[in-house]
């Protein structure tokens, strides 16, 4: 059986201080979406990706739609009409925090796809500090900003290979104490304090370890919330 | 179960015993539900420790019906007593207190006693009789050791916290983690160990006394004699030589691919000589990676009570020693006892096929904790508690180091220890005598 292990990588230093989001799997993204009053806010990279625009129409047909920069274009081409698409995402936010947009008081969830990291953190971290909504990131960076959020940057472990030798624990290069431990015979990692120098991957004999990231791991994580979401 | 004396315990230092490497950094918290949670512990000992209600023995048998601990043992007392000559077999499981009274047993009704070490590690003490042994503790290694060679042995599987915990990755006081150290592994064929070492040597297999030999000779007299030995180019010897010598604290630790090869004690022995020709030049030692947690313990009580280590006759009426003639398979194939006691070991499993048809004609006394096959064809079971998690205890490392066995939990009821089985057959079998 193989585990997926969540690793809030971030990429600025300034997010290294903030409180940080929890990593989500795609199960709970999928109880979220169920369980809340959501709304999808899509951005203008999905006017680059197709395959995103595609992801994005799919989620699309479970909960509503604000789109920003343009990227209503590629969501009209596959039939989702969008509550709105002439604000940017700036607008939105400062709707959100006002509280007195009509389209805003129907939700309590906002969930982001489609833009670029260093531009919604902005935005993510002013609905944090002044809104009431809750936000979810499932775009391919971690964004510690965010309440919570969905990263492709993930330690796999292989339960069936891993024998608990400790190798790793051995190697690990973190200063902090007990990012790895082997408990009941089995690799026990606290994510968010691992910095993903994938120094365990490369003393683990029995392969047991794999750092896994990028666009394919991406799609498998929203191929994934598509499944649940439909089942 | 009745829990031991607090109803959430957690026992700090615990010693783990499953194999040689005797880790005693491991926790056990034990909480109400008596759900157990071991940390640190790789995944044999997490079992053994986790799973130990697990095909239990826990009522005593004679010919396949439960019977009382007294039956049981006065039905072993008789059986060793009536026996010309009994072997007494097993020992590598238990404390060293319970190996004690196992040779004294032997003594009394004059049998032969042995230990799992004559289908195991024999022929490395062989060696270590011929030539002597330049041995260090696994604490030296981990302060000190720079290149550390594992030849003929798979610790990612066997050993698994040993390259954690005492070698390779393991930051010492003068060593800084794994890359403050040079690791080589010499095997037959890929293993999991070799994808982590800095070298893997693949030789031919049954080559290790070539090898060793033409070692020496490179060492000692700067050349020797072919282009290719073992397999492997004598370029690559002589810079593995070059390597040994240049080291300020190089460790060979051998295993099974040495000991049952071709020319297995000649080969160790080789070895040892080898490591002993190097210590000219720098500090060398070389250590034997031993299988069970107390195979060691066995080997030191009885070269302190008999003065021999293993395969000890007591026949004559005084300690006879000679592997070969009387060790427990040179013994059954010849089909020359009448009654043998198997305890903390399953014979069954590993022996020949020819000794263990010989087992089944002989009457034969399992004392073990677990059913195994060799407690299915046995005549007499006697259930024991586990020494190092039920019982206390000493056990050796595979350095030689002794180290005190703790108790988690206490034993099923109405099951006795091994040392107190054995010592109530002595006092049965006095009774008789």
């Amino acid at each position: 059986m193989r585990r997926y292990i969540f690793l809030p990588k971030s990429y600025k230093q300034s997010d290294l201080q903030c409180e940080r989001a929890v990593c989500i799997t795609p199960q709970e993204v999928a109880d979220i979406i169920k369980n809340s009053r959501a709304v999808l806010i899509t951005g203008g990279v999905l006017l680059e990706n197709p395959k995103l625009a595609e992801y994005a129409a799919k989620i699309a047909q479970h909960i509503p739609v604000i789109a920003t920069g343009a990227s209503s274009k590629v969501l009209l081409n596959q039939g989702v009409k969008p509550l709105t698409c002439v604000f940017t995402l700036q607008h939105v936010t400062h709707y959100f925090i006002d509280g007195e947009w009509e389209i805003a008081k129907k939700f309590d969830t906002a969930i982001f796809l489609g833009f670029k990291p260093y531009y919604v953190s902005r935005f993510l971290s002013a609905l944090k500090h002044f809104s009431n909504m809750t936000t979810l990131s499932l775009d391919e960076f971690y964004q510690p900003n965010a309440h919570y959020s969905m990263t492709a940057f993930v330690m796999v472990i292989d339960e069936d290979r891993c024998t608990g030798c400790g190798d790793c624990v051995a190697v690990c290069r973190t200063m902090a104490k007990g990012v790895l431990r082997v408990v009941d015979g089995r690799l026990a990692v606290r994510p968010d304090r691992c910095i993903a120098c994938s120094a365990c991957m490369t003393a683990c004999g029995m392969n047991a370890i794999k750092m896994e990231r990028g666009e394919r791991l991406h799609h498998v994580l929203l191929d994934e919330i598509i499944r649940l979401l439909e089942r | 179960m009745k829990l031991f004396e607090f109803s959430t315990a957690r026992v700090e230092a615990f010693v783990c015993p499953f194999c040689g490497a005797l880790c005693d950094d491991i926790f056990v918290e034990i909480d109400k539900n008596e759900e157990i949670k071991v940390e640190n512990a790789c995944i044999l000992g997490t079992s053994k420790i986790r799973s130990r209600n697990h095909g239990r023995i826990l009522k005593p048998r004679i010919d396949g019906r439960d019977v009382d601990m007294n039956e049981a043992i006065e039905k072993a007392a008789e059986i060793l007593v009536s026996a010309k000559k009994p072997l007494l077999y097993g020992f590598s499981s238990t404390s060293c207190e319970a190996q004690s009274a196992g040779i004294e047993l032997a003594e009394l009704v004059g049998g032969v006693v042995d230990c799992t070490a004559s289908v195991c590690h024999g022929p490395t003490i062989l060696a270590v009789q011929e030539v002597g042994f330049p041995t260090v503790t696994l604490g030296e290694v981990k302060n000190r050791a720079d290149l550390i060679i594992y030849w003929g042995c798979n610790p990612m599987n066997a050993h698994p916290r040993h390259m954690s915990r005492y070698s390779a990755f393991q930051s010492g006081r003068f060593r800084k983690g794994r890359l403050d150290r040079r690791v080589i592994l010499v095997d037959v064929r890929p293993t999991e160990s070799s994808r982590i070492v800095d070298e893997f040597i693949q030789i031919k297999p049954n080559s290790d006394f070539e090898i060793f030999n033409a070692m020496r000779a490179i060492l000692n007299y700067g050349d020797c004699r072919g282009d290719v030995i073992g397999g492997i180019p004598k370029e690559d010897l002589v810079k593995l030589v070059e390597e040994m010598k240049s080291c300020q604290f190089g460790i060979i630790f051998f295993g099974m691919g040495l000991t049952h090869t071709y020319g297995s004690s000649g080969s160790i022995r080789e070895a040892i000589l080898l490591t002993r020709d190097l210590n000219r030049f720098t500090k060398f030692a070389i250590m034997p990676m031993r299988g069970h947690y107390n195979v060691t313990g066995f080997n030191e009580v009885c070269t302190w009570q008999t003065g021999y280590p293993y395969a000890v006759d007591f026949t004559r009426g005084y300690p006879w020693y000679n592997p070969g003639e009387i060790d427990s398979n040179s013994l059954l194939l010849a089909e020359d006892v009448d009654a043998m006691l198997v305890i903390a070991a399953d014979p069954a499993a590993h022996f020949p096929k020819r000794s263990v048809d010989y087992m089944k004609k002989i009457p034969l006394i399992v004392i073990d904790p677990f059913e195994s096959l060799t407690s299915t064809i046995a005549d007499v079971v006697i259930p024991a508690a586990i020494s190092g998690i039920e019982v206390e205890g000493t056990a050796y490392r595979m350095d030689g180091i002794p180290i005190k066995l703790k108790k988690i939990f206490d034993p099923p009821e109405g099951v006795l220890s091994d040392e107190e089985i054995l010592n109530k057959i002595i006092k049965k079998v006095k009774e008789i005598l």
